[in-house]
């Protein structure tokens, strides 16, 4: 087969991969919420009441419209009654952390038997 | 510069691929003329709407869903049960294939949120066009049709 080059993703990793990771991490909070929105099962509508915003607010929110402030973020996990975690990941596979971890379940495999 | 990857008229010779990801790839369509029109008009935006639509298009393919319906939707019947990528004014139309694929048919900017119908004809068109033309590769290829 005929190599074709870089897939359009690669393309854009290789011309400006911070401004991608920005996007990517809107997204991830958008999807959150979505998520926690869903399962709260509150409408957008119920949440800016809640919020004492407007629905045009939430829905820019959702629609990853706004620079979210870590702020209003905590404000609107709250008003769906969740709490926000940071979690930072390597941007290798498998992160120093759960490497420790399986070197450890290593040896103690290694000490059981 | 990468071939077939410049502005302009894209055609076949460009990598069809825009993501590969965990759960599914996400591909450009290829119209009955070789032609890929969502990949050339999504190289016409500015970098920031590119890398908008991309971070949705990487998040379909490694996780297989979005669940927000402000960013991934399906247009029913309507819409002739295409799926609608949405981020800001920017829209991009396709549909799920066997194999763990999404195509994207058609890029538009729409400043109201209703798509027009012959916007929804065209995505149609370009992917019973792409349909047919993989189907032409594989029998060329001596492979069967994908499956899920």
């Amino acid at each position: 087969m005929m190599d074709k080059g870089l897939t359009t993703y690669e393309e854009m990793e290789l011309e400006d991969a911070r401004g991608l990771r920005q996007e990517e991490l809107i997204i991830e909070v958008t999807e959150a919420l979505a998520r926690a929105l869903r399962s709260s099962g509150l409408t957008q509508s119920e949440l800016a009441a809640r919020l004492g915003k407007t629905k045009g607010f939430v829905s820019q929110i959702m629609g990853g419209g706004n620079n979210l402030t870590l702020r209003t973020l905590a404000d609107v996990a709250g008003a769906i009654g969740c709490r926000v975690q940071v979690k930072l990941v390597s941007e290798k596979k498998g992160s120093v952390a759960l490497q420790r971890s399986s070197s450890v379940s290593q040896e103690r495999r290694r000490k059981i038997s | 510069m990468i071939p077939g990857l410049d502005k302009g008229k894209l055609s076949v010779s460009a990598n069809p691929i825009a993501v590969n990801g965990e759960k599914l790839t996400i591909e450009w369509a290829v119209d009955g003329r070789g032609r890929l029109p969502a990949l050339e008009f999504y190289k016409e935006l500015s970098l920031k709407e590119r890398q908008r639509i991309l971070a949705l298009f990487k998040r379909l393919a490694d996780t297989g869903d979005i669940a927000s319906r402000e960013h991934f939707k399906s247009l029913g019947k309507t819409g002739d049960n295409l799926w609608e990528f949405k981020r800001s004014e920017l829209r991009f139309l396709g549909d799920y294939r066997p194999g763990g694929r999404f195509i994207v048919a058609l890029g538009v900017r729409k400043k109201k949120n209703d798509l027009n119908r012959s916007d929804i004809e065209k995505a149609s068109r370009i992917l019973a066009e792409h349909d047919e033309r993989d189907r032409g590769e594989r029998r060329n290829d001596g492979q069967g049709p994908h499956h899920l």
